[in-house]
């Protein structure tokens, strides 16, 4: 038997991973790179192996034009956007070839159309993002017809690639983003609740927004921007909330999906994310409770406790892709503490704030979706 | 004039100043006749990349910056490791990888000028097989990325100068997103009075509200680089505190939605109706508020929820109409602020 708890040191590998998660939670920016880095290593090996005279700039353009695709949805927007790139370089390297240093006159005219035609788009604004950027690269190309048709046949493989790497991205990464935004929002729900209910303010509070980076300056990016301006930690935390939780349903309502292993995982997700989205609106209400909680006569601690480990449980879960199992008491626990409260409220002694009357309408509301979290939760994980 | 055909006129206007921009690039290239010269075009295009004027001005900060560090870092690349070993070429995909992941997470758009100037003279170095003609190559992209910025910095600034300003984006922003939070009460009351499940359509409403918070500061990211800034700074600070606030009530509401029903003996299906329809018409009609207009509707729910039998206190209808009655004080506070800066402003 062991008196002492050993606490291990944690590895350099579990330091560096708990950093990048911290920094990337959703793995989204790490994908981001890779999305800027792959097709363009794919053009950088093609061109190595083929040694296509003139074609140098395929191994730069390719990771640009597929990154238009980012911010589409579905996968007739992401490969009409890629086409039109790809067009709108085609046509403006096959004028800057054929025109230069012949009839330059006509070729910035030429040029002008062309691009207020690009910058014009509403619909397709990701084309005016890159076209232009890499249309003037040809003019460090040489001349000439080999040269403009070069230019053409080239932009015929970058579309190829480009189109390959939606299909091969959306393959590779969507079990992983799903699941690190599902987790990221379980966590981010978990440490909410922890951080309006538990009592110890300051060593909580600490914890979790170090785990968060709220200190850190990302002035860059406009969700960092604004968190700099609000004065409460509750509100920068909450902001973030608001745009984890934007972030996911892009993914999990709007992306369009191709593979069926995929399709399943997402449907199984669907109903998850939105009893999430109800257990955030619950959260809300137990944001005033650290006023109200000096005149606590009710014992919530336990129900408090029932909870998070019922939110620590779920977040195991997903990470480990576990069936739930229910506990009978977790039900015991909670339909006890709502008979007292229900008693109490009926009887005309009840004097409570309304503020603390919204905290146990938020608890009871919470406990109420969690029940049906994790019957969904006890469903078979769809295998990959 | 209609909103979307001025929408539509100031993206052409937008166009109109980018291409010029673009076609004197071109024709400086061609004029100068300078194998770098495509250095001045390919920067124009990337300052009006996304056309607005705060990312034009940030971008071409950024550019400077970015361009300087990655020539630098080129010519160390290329005149120190490659010069001892050339199998250090092998690194060079990681070190891309690096730069993209960083900009993804810190959202620098110097990060992308340093990519760019980094890795073409290195490129150019590999597949010409020469070595980096550092006084050369070096003076002639960062003479090449200044002049760029001072072409696209002066079409911004004189061609249809207002077209790519953020405060009309803002100001069409800002109206949207209340327009759809107007429009989750007209949601959030019919399910609440008829006890019904959220339908599909519905949930489309939240997301597109929160798209409109997102794009509103995205937009707002831009901003800042603009010169009139400096006055409406207080403003905006505020308009997104208080945007904050009203997603907290808005969340509250919801909340009730989705775990209670409208209780009849406290407060009838038309009453509720009437004061959410005029909280939704107030949301719908922001602008005439930060113009001036005043209603009483705060005033009509604080008297309600005053005269609330004690039974009915701690009911989620009463929980409900309290979330509305602060909606409408934010609302007031809010249209006050702006009122009063813009009459400030105007004396």
């Amino acid at each position: 038997m062991e008196f002492f708890e050993i606490r291990k040191t944690p590895s350099l590998f579990v330091k560096i991973k708990s950093i990048i998660r911290s920094y990337d939670p959703t793995f989204e920016h790490l994908i981001y790179g890779l999305k800027y880095t792959l097709p363009n290593l794919t053009g950088l090996i093609l061109f190595l192996f083929m040694r296509r005279p003139f074609s140098s700039t395929i191994y730069f353009i390719t990771s640009y034009v597929f990154a238009v695709t980012i911010t589409k949805p579905t996968y007739k927007s992401k490969i009409s956007d890629i086409f039109l790139v790809c067009i709108a370089i085609a046509c403006g390297q096959f004028l800057i070839c054929m025109l230069k240093g012949a009839h330059n006159g006509y070729l910035v005219t030429a040029i002008f159309i062309l691009a207020f035609f690009i910058y014009a788009t509403d619909k397709h604004r990701a084309v005016a993002d890159v076209a232009p950027m890499w249309i003037s690269v040809s003019l460090s190309v040489g001349y000439g017809w080999i040269n403009s048709v070069n230019q053409v046949i080239e932009m015929g493989i970058v579309f190829i690639i480009a189109v390959s790497y939606l299909y091969i991205f959306e393959y590779l990464t969507s079990k992983l983003r799903i699941k690190a935004s599902m987790i990221y929002i379980a966590e981010l729900i978990y440490d909410s609740f922890y951080l309006f209910t538990n009592r110890e303010k300051k060593i909580t509070s600490r914890d979790i927004y170090n785990k968060h980076l709220l200190d850190k300056n990302f002035e860059s990016r406009a969700d960092g921007l604004i968190e700099n301006y609000f004065v409460s930690n509750r509100d920068k935390f909450f902001h973030k909330v608001t745009v984890a939780e934007h972030k996911a349903s892009k993914l999990i309502l709007n992306e369009e999906y191709h593979f069926l292993k995929n399709k399943r995982y997402i449907n199984y997700f669907v109903a998850i994310y939105y009893i999430y989205r109800k257990l955030i609106r619950d959260i809300t209400m137990l944001m005033e409770y650290r006023k109200q909680r000096d005149q606590v006569k009710y014992n919530t601690d336990e129900v408090i406790n029932n909870i998070n480990n019922r939110l620590k449980k779920i977040i195991k879960a997903i990470k480990l892709e576990e069936k739930i199992v229910k506990h009978k008491s977790d039900n015991e626990i909670i339909n006890n503490w709502i008979d007292i409260i229900e008693n109490c409220q009926k009887s005309p002694e009840y004097n409570e704030t309304v503020g603390y009357s919204q905290f146990l309408y938020g608890i009871r509301c919470m406990a109420n979706d969690l029940d049906v979290l994790e019957k969904l939760l006890s469903r078979e994980i769809p295998k990959m | 004039m209609n909103r979307d055909l001025l929408k539509s006129k100031l993206k052409y206007q937008e166009a109109f100043a980018a291409s010029i921009a673009f076609s004197i690039g071109i024709a400086l290239y061609l004029w100068l006749d300078t194998f770098y010269a495509y250095w001045l075009p390919m920067m124009i295009a990337t300052m009006f990349a996304l056309s607005s004027r705060g990312s034009v001005i940030k971008r071409s900060h950024d550019r400077i910056f970015g361009t300087f560090l990655g020539v630098c870092a080129a010519f160390c690349f290329a005149g120190s490791f490659l010069f001892i070993d050339f199998q250090w070429v092998y690194v060079l995909p990681a070190i891309w990888f690096l730069i993209f992941y960083i900009q993804g997470t810190t959202g620098s758009p110097a990060l992308p000028a340093l990519a760019t100037a980094m890795f073409i003279p290195i490129i150019d170095d590999i597949t010409e097989n020469q070595i980096l003609q550092s006084d050369r190559v070096f003076l002639q992209r960062l003479i090449f990325t200044s002049v760029a910025i001072a072409i696209g910095l002066i079409c911004e600034h004189i061609i249809y100068k207002n077209a790519a300003s953020n405060s009309s984006k803002m100001k069409y922003n800002t109206r949207s997103l209340f327009n759809n939070m107007a429009n989750i009460l007209s949601v959030a009351c019919s399910t609440f009075k008829k006890d019904e499940v959220l339908k599909d359509e519905q949930k489309y409403t939240l997301l597109s509200t929160m798209d409109s918070i997102s794009s509103m500061e995205s937009v707002y990211s831009s901003l800042r680089f603009e010169l009139s800034f400096e006055g409406q700074q207080v403003v905006l600070k505020e308009i997104f505190f208080k945007i904050q606030r009203i997603n907290v009530h808005l969340r509250k509401i919801l909340c009730f939605v989705n775990h209670s029903k409208l209780e009849e003996d406290y407060l009838s299906e038309d009453k509720l109706i009437y004061f959410d329809e005029r909280l939704a018409d107030k949301f719908n009609n922001i602008t005439n508020y930060f113009y001036g207009r005043k209603d009483n509707l705060t005033h009509e729910l604080f008297s309600f929820l005053l005269n609330t039998n004690v039974k009915f206190k701690h009911s989620p209808t009463y929980f409900y109409l309290k979330e509305l009655y602060y909606l409408s004080v934010t609302v007031d506070s809010v249209s006050s602020l702006i009122y009063h800066r813009k009459s400030y402003n105007e004396q």
